[in-house]
């Protein structure tokens, strides 16, 4: 029985030995190093500096320094997988912030992607004089699509599955989650149960023609927020020309004011898999002079939650004060002569509230649909949606399926929509409304909507240079934005 | 008391114990019921008597005495004188009260003795009458009167007979001894069907297992064979349509074995005993669809596990051998095929332009990384940048190169199918110096399509197209010698199978409001080389005798998959960005060597034992290198009309609109090795009736993983476990017997599971993350089995299983989210039982003069519950359901119908399997099942004359859909027509 012996105690020590393994960091360092000697993950030539791999330590990059990004670059190591809290504290231990001075250019190379994981920061605070941009190195024009990848952010806010499954942490030791994300093989594990987890600033920042990475189904999003908890702070942010959605929330509490979205190719404002959150003040725009996607893309310009089997209950989003402006991009005709996009599309068993909001320029305005869970052609869950002073200007219908479950306010199609170069709407309609309670998706953060009196981003008889986009969005992404749209008044 | 092994070793020595010219022959004969274990030793020279009773010896002439033994105990002796070199002698022995009374004779040269016999077919059990009995080389025949009776009067000496009639195919039997004054009475076996050339062994005086329901029935463990007789009857082209006619076996996608209920990583499969390299980039399992039935002596599929078996065969372990030497002089035969399908030959489907010598099987170059874009790109593994600075991009001009390097041909166009058409050589030899040889070569050339594919899931409804042409190029050499004691054999294979596959598929995504077409040209060439070598070598100490058995091999898998091109359009528009052309390269090397040793030994009457042991050493290198290119757009202006090559032509590259980049994932490309040591040992001892079997296997193994652009994902696993069985035959009478067996066994998570990264789906684009906290699942099975035989080919056998799997591995849903939602990954399960009862019969249902009919078939209920761990439960939604790939009912009947006179023969084939799941869905989404589906198939064989025979072939004869479904609605559907076959084959 020897041999057996011997081999019993081989076997344990390989089992043990299996269970072991995991990431380490090198740690330590809080400070920019002053001396010329750069990090692994910095390499320059002259004033242009790559970033490349892993930034493992707190890095700033400078405005005076053209900063390119090759291939997938990392802040921290947080996408790796934790089984306990140990783990957790770990990634946060060795956590790095990546520091953004405003005014700041940061380039991609067409493989170029920034990942913030979990546990680790991106303080990108600029002004509205030197906001902070993202955009390719491939030219030096922000006209581009595709032409680099985006900016995802992770952390440890909680993520809800598709098909109700639950709580990415329900039923995990210590509450840990491991999701696996959207944007290639390297994406790797975000989420956790901390709601009010920070991954830093984003303000005053413009992501421009991104959308693409590596591997099959392989367009992301501009700005990528996965498990984003409402410590974030993300404020004054601009999305322009990305192949897939603008910005896409997948759970998290992360909160969203004051946003540009022009040109992009699919969605803008995308929010889904249960985000807790809200958003304000946003400016959607088409391409004016696309006129089908690029990529394999539905561009709308709300999509929350997805459809049927992939619903997911848990999702709340609260969005007040959005202009959503349509172009021929969002109704590319199928070969049934169908296939044109809504202006919103509300679905798979969500609870949202949308206040003071207009959509032009679309076929239908809104569309909400229920979800049939089990392919049974009947609905097995509804969505809640309501809709308080949200007005539209579209071709066919305001309702492209069915009624909001509630209406407050003015609700429907109007027979015609002006906006003027400060992206107002110039319709009586539009102001002086009557008071109505903005009720925010609680998600901890104790966020409060600005009250407004008006419908849509900007506030009626604001002056183009004083509206609180104007100064910093990408030059001429506004541009010649006052029309009037018609509506189908039925 | 069958023990098959020592019966052969007897054969082989009559069929080889010549008589020497330098010495004189004594013939010792025992008559008795009993003869059993009997030995006879004169002088130095000690022999076990054969089953017709005979023991020859080669004697110099002096003064011997010849010593008889049963079981090693002594039972009489006689003086023996050889006088001369040329005064033969016989020892005629009768056992009078379990004592050997002998008396010698001088032989007497000119008298004569009678040898008898009865032939019969192997097909039918029937007799063959009218056939002609000859000795060879000789005027001497007779023919088999209506019972397949024969007599010839010989006069004493060494004959060799041959057998000959217009419906079967000839056959020789070396090394029949005449003796006056004793009869000797030969049971010989004829085939139909067979290889012609290449037989089974001869049955000489009495019951030697010959076809495969003996050799199930003398397996000590539980067997199911299928000849090269039964796949010829059948109509079976490779290992894996074979292996849907055995109990408890299905087969997915055409591919892949499941037994028992059990898929890929439950089984192990062989060839010629040698662990085989995979050509799947994701698997370890061995596609079956590879090896032809022209290059198969046979197949086994064990289904309770021995220690000299590999420690995963839970469901069961398939060991593949392929054609060995001949059995019988030289021979050869040409078969030409033409086929059609009802649905597909001469219709219009999917083409493209492709090489030259796409009709081999081997593209010409036109598929293969340009050059240029593989040096720049390291294979597609470095980034391509463009813009202006050039220490960080590439130039314009190497831009423009890089675009313009790769073959602008994306579109599909409609091309007739033509029929289906094949040939296959082979040409064997068995000299009498024991060497033989045997060669063989076989093409096909096969279009298959799928009609009226039809879609219609959660939210995608459509259709698609899919077409497909297969061509197959084997070529197999086996040269070898078998000595008195020792044999050797040199096996070399090649076997190719390329698949050309167009697939455009156009469906509605309802949650996209979007139409979608896709567009698929893939060209896969798979590759199976190897050379074997193997040998046994055998001896006797005193009542005892010892096998030594060896093999070494190398093998080499490969599939290369250049240039699969995949793009899409919406709403009609195309999306060049869409665009991925990828070129893939899986090597597999194996390294297998192992050593068997067998010890015999008849301790006494009642006591027979046995003793096995081993040791096997196996090492798999595999690489895999794979580089994804695709299109950036450069000019967001650019020109998106026309087709795909209209829109990436050199112009547009020259202009700057697009240009060609690279996609490749850092996952892509790995190498990966799995190695083995193995040792095992076990003993049977036989008590009358009784016999039991112990013993256990040792193995010792170790998997690693590398990503040379992922070093992170890199993963090692390393196992020591030890694999007891234990088991018992009862043989209640000659006709019935009972096997009880446990075991333990195990089941090692595949190559890439354990992988830390995400990879990609290569058929489907599925993410599929790995999970590096994967552990070996044990398994405990608990078998039982009854067999009752009513003759040499007709039985009915009921078996019953159990099997526990700790942390069993599942394929499972992700915990994902976005585009990686439909992922998949791996998870350690809490357990899974399995449990089912076979039913497997066959019985000659009417023997005439004329003709004769057969029923065969096997029936099996598998009943399986995997309880998933809370995640996969959460994930999935359900807390329990059935293993993936198993189906609770499946069913096989065989209905066969021989006239003798005109020699043909009908077979009809129905093969049925129970929904099985397909894959399994995220939350309230019901599982994707495939569904449940009968076949029907027809086989005909006609022999013409001693050199021709026509076979006809019609397969899937009802053309069943084939379909999935989920929540029984089906989501997908699709018909693949009636396949109709002739073959002629020349023998000569």
């Amino acid at each position: 029985m020897e041999i057996k012996k011997h081999y019993l105690a081989v076997a344990i020590a390989s089992a043990t030995l299996v269970g072991c393994g995991g990431s380490s960091s090198s740690g330590g360092g809080s400070d920019t190093p002053e001396t010329p000697e750069l990090p692994s993950f910095v390499s320059c030539d002259g004033d242009v500096c790559t970033l490349s791999g892993t930034i493992n330590d707190d890095y700033t990059l400078t405005a005076d320094t053209t900063w390119i990004l090759s291939g997938f670059v990392k802040v921290g190591l947080g996408n790796g997988g934790v089984s306990s809290a140990a783990d957790v504290q770990a990634l946060k231990d060795d956590g790095a912030t990546l520091t953004i001075e405003p005014g700041t250019h940061v380039r991609a190379l067409n493989d170029g992607v920034l990942l913030v994981t979990r546990g680790s920061k991106l303080m990108a605070e600029g002004t509205a004089e030197a906001p902070i941009t993202f955009s390719s190195y491939q030219d030096d024009d922000f006209d581009g699509m595709g032409e680099w990848g985006g900016v995802i952010v992770q952390g440890f806010a909680p993520q809800y599955g598709a098909g109700n499954t639950g709580a990415c942490f329900d039923g995990n030791t210590d509450e840990v989650c491991n999701v696996v994300g959207e944007g290639g093989t390297g994406v790797g594990f975000y989420g956790g149960n901390e709601p009010a987890d920070n991954s830093g600033v984003i303000k005053y920042v413009r992501i421009a023609e991104g959308g693409k990475v590596a591997g099959p189904n392989n367009e992301i999003n501009g700005l990528t927020l996965q498990g984003v908890g409402h410590g974030t702070e993300i404020d004054y942010v601009q999305i322009h020309n990305n192949l897939d959605d603008g910005i896409e929330w997948f759970g998290g509490t992360v909160n969203v004011t004051h946003a540009v979205l022009t040109g992009n190719d699919d969605d803008d404002i995308d929010f889904d898999t249960g985000y807790k959150g809200n958003i304000q003040f946003a400016i959607v725009r088409k391409n004016p002079d696309a006129t089908a996607p690029q990529g394999s893309n539905d561009p709308r310009g709300i999509e929350a939650n997805s459809s049927d089997d992939e619903y997911v209950p848990q999702t709340e989003g609260a969005v007040a004060n959005v202009t959503i402006i349509g172009s021929a991009v969002n109704k590319a005709e199928n070969s049934n002569g169908d296939g044109l996009q809504p202006g919103m599309r509300l679905r798979g068993s969500l609870t949202t509230r949308i206040y003071n909001t207009a959509v032009v320029n679309f076929d239908d305005c809104v569309r909400v649909d229920d979800s049939d869970t089990d392919g049974d052609d009947t609905v097995d869950d509804f969505s809640d949606v309501t809709l308080v002073n949200v007005i539209g200007a579209c071709d066919d219908k305001f309702y492209a399926k069915r009624d909001a479950d509630v209406e407050n306010g003015t609700v429907g199609m109007e027979s015609a929509i002006t906006l003027d170069s400060a992206v107002a709407i110039t319709n009586d309609f539009a102001a002086d409304l009557s008071a109505v309670s903005f009720s925010a998706v609680a998600n901890g953060s104790g966020f409060a909507f600005e009250a407004t009196d008006y419908i849509g981003a900007v506030e009626p008889g604001t002056a183009a240079v004083d509206a609180w986009w104007a100064g910093w969005v990408i030059d001429g992404s506004l541009d010649d934005v006052a029309e009037t749209f018609s509506g189908n008044v039925q | 008391m069958h023990f098959s092994t020592r019966l052969f070793l007897s054969l082989a020595l009559l069929l080889t114990g010549l008589p020497s010219a330098m010495a004189a022959t004594t013939v010792v004969y025992i008559s008795g019921d009993d003869t059993d274990g009997i030995a006879v030793e004169i002088g130095d020279k000690k022999q076990l008597v054969n089953q017709a009773g005979f023991a020859i010896f080669d004697l110099d002439p002096g003064s011997y005495d010849a010593v008889f033994t049963q079981f090693a105990e002594w039972i009489g002796e006689t003086p023996l004188t050889i006088e001369a070199a040329d005064t033969d002698k016989d020892i005629f022995v009768e056992m009078l009260g379990g004592e050997a009374v002998a008396e010698v004779r001088p032989a007497d040269k000119t008298a004569t003795g009678v040898v008898s016999g009865r032939l019969i077919s192997r097909e039918t059990g029937g007799p063959v009458a009218g056939a002609r009995v000859g000795v060879v080389d000789s005027d001497i025949g007779v023919m088999s009167d209506d019972d397949g009776a024969f007599e010839l009067e010989l006069p004493r000496g060494k004959y060799d007979l041959k057998v000959a009639d217009p419906n079967y195919n000839r056959k020789e039997i070396r090394g029949v001894y005449s003796l006056p004054g004793v009869p000797i009475s030969l049971d010989i076996d004829l085939s139909l069907a067979g290889s012609g050339v290449i037989e089974e062994v001869v049955a000489v005086g009495t019951y030697i297992p010959a076809t495969s329901t003996a050799q199930e029935r003398d397996a000590s463990a539980v067997l199911d064979s299928i000849g090269a007789e039964q796949m010829s009857r059948f109509g079976d082209s490779s290992a894996a349509s074979a292996l849907t006619r055995v109990a408890g076996v299905s087969v997915v996608g055409g591919q892949y074995a499941v037994v028992r209920g059990m898929a890929g990583r439950y089984i192990s499969s062989t060839l010629n005993g040698s662990l085989m390299p995979s050509t799947d980039p994701m698997k370890r399992d061995v596609p079956l669809d590879l090896f032809p039935a022209s290059v198969l002596g046979g197949i086994d599929i064990q289904k309770a596990f021995t220690p000299d078996l590999p420690g995963d065969s839970t469901g069961g372990a398939i060991r593949m051998t392929t054609k060995g030497l001949p059995d019988d002089g030289s021979g050869s035969k040409i078969t030409a095929t033409l086929g059609m399908n009802s649905r597909t030959t001469f219709s219009d489907i999917n083409g493209y332009e492709g090489g030259s010598t796409d009709f081999l099987g081997f593209d010409d170059g036109t598929r293969e990384m340009p050059t240029y874009a593989d040096d720049l790109t390291d294979g597609g593994r470095d980034s391509v940048n463009y813009c202006a600075n050039t220490s960080l991009c590439l130039t314009p001009e190497q831009g423009v190169e890089l675009s313009e390097s790769f073959e602008n041909i994306y579109n599909v166009s409609q091309v007739q199918a033509k029929p289906e058409k094949g040939f296959s050589v082979s040409t064997g030899n068995l000299y009498d110096s024991g060497f033989g040889n045997y060669f063989a070569f076989q093409y096909k050339d096969k279009w298959s399509a799928r009609h009226d594919a039809q879609i219609d899931d959660a939210v995608t409804v459509g259709s698609y197209e899919r077409t497909k042409r297969n061509i197959d190029v084997t070529g197999y050499m086996a040269i070898g010698k078998d000595a008195d004691n020792w044999s050797v054999l040199s096996k070399t294979i090649l076997l190719r199978k390329t698949d050309n596959t167009i697939k455009t598929s156009s469906v509605f995504d309802d949650s996209k409001d979007q139409d979608n077409d896709t567009i698929l040209l893939q060209w896969v060439e798979r590759q199976y080389v190897g050379q074997q070598f193997s040998g046994d070598f055998f001896w006797n100490t005193g009542s005892v005798e010892h096998t030594l058995e060896w093999r070494a091999g190398i093998a080499q898998t490969g599939r290369y998959e250049p240039d699969r091109r995949q793009y899409s359009f919406i709403n009609g528009n195309i999306l060049p960005g869409s665009l991925e052309r990828r070129f893939s390269d899986l090597t597999e090397t194996a390294l297998d060597f192992g050593l068997d040793y067998k010890l015999e030994w008849m301790i006494d009457d009642s006591f027979y034992a046995r003793l096995k042991t081993g040791l096997m050493a196996n090492n798999k290198d595999r690489d895999v290198e794979l580089g994804r290119f695709g299109i950036l757009t450069l000019n967001s202006g650019a020109d998106q009309t026309g087709s795909l090559e209209e829109i990436l032509s050199d112009q547009a590259f020259e202009n700057g609109d697009y240009a060609v980049t690279t996609r490749t994932a850092d996952t892509d490309n790995y190498s990966a090795k799995d190695e083995m040591l193995a040792a095992y040992l076990t003993g049977e001892l036989e008590y009358y009736d009784y016999t039991l079997i112990a013993g256990a296997r040792v193995e010792d193994a170790t998997q690693s993983l590398e990503y040379p652009d992922a070093p992170s994902a890199d993963n090692e696993l390393e196992s020591n476990k030890v694999l007891p069985m234990i088991g018992a035959v009862w043989r209640a009478t000659e006709e019935l017997q009972f096997r009880a067996s446990m075991s333990q066994t195990i089941s090692r998570p595949g190559l890439t599971e354990r992988s830390e990264s995400a990879q990609y789906d290569p058929d489907t684009d599925d993410l599929i993350r790995g999970n590096p906290d994967l552990v070996i699942s044990d398994i405990t099975n608990l078998d039982l089995r009854a067999e009752y035989y009513f003759s040499d080919d007709e039985s009915i056998t009921l078996a019953l299983f159990n099997k526990t799997v700790d942390a069993p591995i599942e394929r499972t849903v992700i915990e994902g989210d976005g585009s990686a939602v439909d992922g998949f990954t791996y998870q350690n399960e809490d357990t899974a039982t399995l449990s089912g009862v076979e039913l497997d019969f066959r019985k000659n249902t009417f023997e005439g003069d004329s003709f004769s009919t057969f029923v065969g078939g096997n029936l099996s209920y598998i009943d399986s519950e995997v309880t998933l761990s809370a995640n996969s439960a959460k994930l999935e939604g359900i807390e329990t359901r059935q293993l993936q790939g198993q189906s609770e009912i499946l069913g096989n009947l065989q209905l066969g119908f021989d006239h003798y006179p005109t020699g043909q023969s009908l077979t009809l084939l129905i093969n049925y399997y129970d929904d099985r799941i397909y894959a399994v869905s995220r939350g309230a989404f019901g599982l994707e099942m495939e569904d449940g589906r009968t076949t029907f198939d027809l086989v005909y064989q006609y022999d013409v004359n001693e050199n021709l025979k026509i076979k006809a072939k019609a397969k899937n004869l009802t053309d069943a859909k084939v379909s999935y479904s989920r929540d029984d609605r089906e989501i997908e559907s699709y018909y693949e027509g009636t396949d109709y076959t002739a073959s002629v084959e020349y023998m000569f």
